[in-house]
């Protein structure tokens, strides 16, 4: 994890490179991001140091979907306490329901809300509220 | 830089998205048009192979890049389909066809319209070539590239500009396109090949 003077580390995972491009800018001022265009290759990044403090996960990938990483991350000692929130363009309760028992804390639904403005104190929550605002009371 | 309006295209909320970056903006749009237009085959092969999980996931990649980018036509148009396709409804060849035209004509749209809409880049015009700034952009490049840093856009623009007009700018487009769509392997080795034209002992001694 990032010592607690530097950025938080963010970890964006998703095989859009479109998408990949608005998070990023979204996020590039105020976190150190990496980016991930598969499931195997977030598998990858996240073991190395330091760990991620967050990552942003897309549900809906080839070979490897936002729930089997989720539930290997959880299954990993050294990273199952990394806080995973999903990225997903699906509505249904059920996916919703799949994504927190194999252990996200929250979702972002695309496309993202556009900014109202840019609170420097909760960064995330500015262009996407989480479902639950679970960033803006417990990461930020 | 002016960008027209495009049918279909809400700019405000895409624009938005990107911080108001018209720049990256119109990058995105024209990525959307260029990586969408391989989609119209895949999901006809698809629906002829009545693979509706498929049509399901290719609407709903389509739907979650049209959606971020402000292309509201086809956004609306992918999650009709995703649904029904998710639904294995009776409807789905009908709705395969109605998305494949609403696609092609968004992306005709979008490259019409943004043809005399050149990127603002600055092509660094071909002038003195300081080698330490040329080693120095390359290692840093090559780091982003290894960490999978997102920096690794900005790191490409400073060798750009380092490298002064003095490389073959096929190579730096491939290097550039590698860079934007995040495949860091293959920058990588884009960058291996241009640091060998640039090798620091040389760089140096020039």
């Amino acid at each position: 994890m990032s010592a607690p003077s530097e950025k938080k580390l963010v970890l964006v995972v998703d095989d859009a490179p479109v998408n990949l491009q608005v998070v990023s800018a979204i996020l590039k001022d105020d976190f150190k991001v990496r980016i991930a265009t598969s499931g195997a290759k977030a598998l990858d990044l996240v073991k190395a140091e330091p760990h991620p403090d967050l990552i942003l996960l897309d549900v809906t990938m080839p070979e490897m979907d936002g729930y089997e990483v989720c539930g290997i991350l959880k299954a990993t000692p050294e990273v199952k306490d990394i806080p995973v929130i999903f990225l997903t363009g699906k509505t249904e309760t059920e996916d919703e329901t799949k994504g927190f028992e194999v252990g996200a804390v929250d979702y972002i639904h695309k496309p993202f809300s556009p900014p109202s403005s840019k609170p420097v104190s909760i960064p995330i929550s500015s262009f996407a509220k989480p479902a639950n605002n679970w960033l803006a009371s417990s990461w930020i | 830089m002016i960008l027209p309006e495009i049918d279909g295209v809400d700019q405000v909320a895409g624009l938005h998205r990107v911080n108001g970056n018209k720049q990256l903006y119109r990058d995105l749009l024209m990525q959307f048009a260029a990586r969408q237009s391989g989609v119209e085959s895949q999901i006809i092969t698809a629906l002829h192979e009545g693979n509706d999980k498929l049509i399901e996931q290719i609407a709903h990649t389509v739907k979650g890049v049209a959606g971020n980018i402000g292309v509201n036509n086809v956004f609306a148009t992918a999650a009709k389909l995703e649904r029904a396709a998710r639904e294995e409804d009776a409807a789905v060849p009908a709705l395969v066809e109605e998305f494949t035209l609403v696609l092609c004509r968004q992306i005709h749209a979008i490259r019409w319209a943004l043809r005399d809409v050149a990127p603002e880049r600055e092509e660094p015009s071909k002038g003195a070539r300081d080698p330490r700034a040329v080693s120095a952009a390359i290692v840093h490049l090559r780091a982003c590239l290894e960490s999978c840093d997102v920096e690794a856009l900005e790191a490409f623009v400073a060798l750009e500009r380092a490298l002064a007009g003095h490389c073959d700018r096929l190579r730096l487009n491939a290097l550039r396109t590698s860079v934007d769509e995040f495949d860091f392997e293959a920058a990588l080795s884009r960058l291996d090949e241009i640091a060998t034209l640039y090798p620091a002992n040389q760089e140096q001694s020039r």
